[in-house]
């Protein structure tokens, strides 16, 4: 698959996480790369710890959601959502999880790298790269994505959020 | 000869309430309102974000409720200026007094009014269609599917008021308000238009026998729309005949698109973008090519019960599509007979929870202990979460907390009983709808203890700010209300609040007592968390697993470890506010410095 083919990608989390600073990264990612794009974010209510959810597809979708059993890969930055991430796969889907291994995912303790990092909240960050360094073909390009990382980040969290993004692709 | 080339489109990545708030911009509205509510919140945001940055200069106003930004909106469009008004689906409920009258009086420049609907509900105590608002009260509706759309509609919104001088409502769901695309930009409107009332008592202070002929004029008004509807762009159709034709609408549409992609369906679609009032002939034209039609629409059956002759439709009306809950992708994909998709893991639900430091959690935890027979009369906003601490016991909507509490005890007094009644409401609420309820109870010699828990900020959706920000008192306000009895305090004083709360029970039933004002004052913990820190941890050899914390306190950092049945803090999320020190009854959770710990 080349990387100009639609692809459906779904990020799991808890509200407070950063799943909507993942989200409208890998939105400004695309944009930058000039490829169509639709984003489905969880606001409101959910946000105060609630399951939070967001849905990206690229190219040539009109509505915004994901359906259960089309994602191309889909992401867990909490591994109490891996249920939930894998109900979402198509068939020969990849899911990606942050905490301890389980079953049909790719398991990356992305709390540890946050740690090192001393930046606790840039566990989603770290479980993004890994994500893109794994399956590749269904995001945007890496460096759209880090010159986008680079553009959204607070100015101090620029820094960890970027090795927060490498540090997981190397462990893909 | 060669074409020069067309200047390519500029695109930029917009929520869709950005892309609304874009095409406002564009539009060249002049003021813009708003009363913050998910999934609307983001448009007056949006506004205030952009038009400084494309160098453009309008007024936006956080206004106090729905009803005050639609009344200040339409007097300004009344004047001349291009106008808009957001809010939430019920919101439109607490401005529909104004609409409904603004229907009949009609505008002089072009007034936009952003209802967003919530099918779910994500964020709402109902599921309401403001599509169905528009037929009652005979407002011309515009329904985008996409974020782009919505850019549309809202600029084509305000050339539609004006061209008919009537309001446009623009009814976004809230898939389109947090969808997030590629939009593409256009050229701003810098026209200035001249602020001019021109009195016209006949309309603008019509009494009933002017009202008359205005609504006739508004029906004719109607009719002129219905008919730029039949040939407007924004309904497509595929004019092919068939056995199945299916007519959508809004963000269902855009589902309807990808499913019948992915399922490889060829079924003729007939897209509405202007629900109300509905292009007959078309849709009537569209029926008769087939043999059967299914309406897949949300969040009601707005688009099906407008068509006169329903023998061959099937939708809502008839239950072939569902009465209630989104039209998920998933839903839209079994109403077109597509196989089940994997089932969801059964898993415990994850409820949203108040923020760990969250000064609405210590009010529900002094509350919950000082009165816990209480009835605890809720109201709308980030502390609705007081249900998981046992201290909210009703939610109607905004400012019910006073006037349901004066129902409270009207109907226990009623049997001679004296029960204790708690209303508990915020800042902001207290702002949009609390007042009236307060001046009434008072008159009403009603008995119940008045909780405002202030968090100086529009918490919930995302630090808007209040009319304190004006310097508008509540302690004040509910002074110059007639309450007598009123404390100020800091909730994360534990012990203290806990006295104050019983103090207050005892003036409610003192012969000379009355409605007892707590206001309860601590910043919002996510937007200005507290500036002592207060690192705890637990002591494992104290802890003795009783869950007393988890159950009362019920702050997210605390945790239940599995292997020990003990708590732990969770470290990354705890924010060191030391408030769960007072909440453990074997003082198992101990500050790592003692000094800082208010009582």
């Amino acid at each position: 698959m080349n990387a100009a083919a639609p692809s459906q990608v779904v990020i799991f989390g808890l509200g407070g996480q950063g799943i909507l600073f993942v989200t409208k990264l890998l939105a400004e990612a695309a944009v930058v790369e000039g490829r169509d794009v639709i984003v489905s974010e969880t606001h409101g209510m959910s946000q105060r710890g609630g399951a939070v959810e967001s849905h990206v597809k690229f190219g040539g979708f009109e509505g915004p959601l994901v359906r259960r059993g089309k994602a191309d890969v889909t992401v867990a930055v909490d591994a109490i959502r891996a249920g939930d991430a894998k109900a979402f796969l198509r068939p020969g889907g990849q899911c990606f999880v942050n905490g301890a291994p389980v079953d049909g995912a790719r398991a990356l303790d992305a709390l540890s790298i946050a740690q090192e990092l001393k930046a606790p909240r840039a566990a989603n960050i770290a479980t993004l790269g890994f994500a893109v360094a794994a399956a590749p073909e269904f995001f945007p390009r890496r460096d759209a994505i880090l010159a986008a990382l680079e553009r959204l980040s607070p100015p101090k969290a620029v820094e960890a959020n970027r090795r927060a993004f490498l540090m997981g692709a190397e462990k893909a | 000869m060669a074409t020069p080339s067309p200047a390519p489109v500029k695109k930029e990545g917009l929520l869709g309430n950005g892309a609304i708030a874009r095409g406002l911009i564009e539009a060249g509205c002049e003021v813009v309102t708003a009363y913050p509510g998910t999934p609307s919140t983001e448009i007056l945001e949006e506004v205030q974000r952009q038009a400084p940055a494309l160098g453009v200069d309008l007024t936006t106003e956080w206004s106090v409720n729905e009803k005050v930004a639609l009344d200040v909106a339409l007097a300004a469009a009344m004047c001349g200026k291009r106008s808009a008004v957001a809010m939430k689906q019920v919101g439109l409920n607490v401005a529909s007094d104004s609409l409904l009258s603004a229907a009949y009086t009609g505008t002089l420049a072009g007034l936009l009014v952003v209802a967003a609907d919530d099918p779910g509900p994500h964020s709402s105590q109902t599921e309401q269609d403001s599509r169905l608002f528009c037929l009652f009260a005979k407002v011309p509706c515009l329904d985008p599917a996409s974020p782009v759309e919505a850019h549309r509609m809202a600029k084509e919104g305000i050339e539609l008021s004006e061209r008919h001088r009537i309001p446009v409502l623009l009814r976004p769901t809230t898939r389109v308000c947090h969808a997030r695309q590629p939009v593409p930009v256009g050229a701003i409107d810098h026209a200035k238009r001249a602020a001019r009332f021109v009195k016209d008592p006949t309309r603008w202070a019509a009494t009933p026998r002017y009202r008359l002929p205005l609504h006739a004029e508004l029906n004719a008004k109607l009719e002129a729309i219905r008919a730029e509807f039949e040939v407007s762009p924004l309904n497509t159709e595929d004019t092919r005949p068939g056995p199945l034709g299916i007519i959508t609408g809004g963000v269902t549409a855009a589902a309807v698109a990808d499913v019948l992609r992915e399922e490889g369906l060829d079924i003729p679609v007939l897209r509405i973008g202007t629900p109300y009032p509905l292009p007959l002939k078309k849709v009537t034209a569209f029926i008769a090519r087939h043999e059967r039609v299914l309406v897949i629409e949300e969040p009601d059956a707005a688009i099906e019960m407008q068509i006169p002759d329903r023998r061959k439709v099937q939708g809502r009306l008839t239950g072939h599509v569902p009465g209630h809950g989104e039209l998920t992708p998933e839903v839209v994909a079994k109403l077109l007979g597509a196989p089940d998709p994997p089932p969801l893991p059964k898993s415990e639900p994850l409820p949203p929870r108040l923020c760990p430091g969250c000064g609405h959690r210590s009010v529900f935890y002094e509350l919950r202990l000082a009165l816990p027979q209480a009835i605890f009369s809720g109201d709308i906003g980030c502390y609705t979460l007081g249900t998981n601490q046992k201290a909210i016991d009703t939610c109607l909507d905004m400012g019910a907390s006073i006037t349901m509490a004066t129902g409270f005890w009207h109907a226990h007094k009623r049997d001679g009983k004296d029960v204790p009644i708690v209303a508990i409401i915020g800042d902001s609420t207290f702002y949009h709808s609390g007042i009236t309820g307060l001046v009434n109870a008072v008159a009403a010699g009603a008995r119940f203890i008045l909780v405002i828990s202030d968090n100086a900020i529009v918490a919930m959706t995302g630090a808007q700010p209040t009319p304190a920000e004006a310097g508008i008192s509540i302690e004040a306000l509910c002074r110059a209300a007639g309450g007598k009895w009123l404390r100020v305090i800091d909730p994360y004083g534990v012990d203290q609040a806990i006295g104050l709360f019983k103090e207050a029970r005892k003036y409610t039933q003192a012969p000379d007592g009355g409605i007892a004002v707590v206001i309860a004052q601590k910043p919002c913990a996510l937007h200005s968390p507290p500036e002592t820190k207060i690192p705890v941890d637990v002591d494992a050899g104290l802890c003795d697993g009783c869950d007393f914390c988890l159950k009362f306190c019920e702050c997210p950092a605390l945790v239940k470890e599995k292997s020990t049945g003990k708590v732990v803090i969770d470290h990354v999320r705890c924010i060191d506010c030391g408030q769960c020190v007072h909440m453990c009854p074997a003082d198992a959770i101990l500050p790592l410095k003692k000094e800082a710990v208010l009582p």
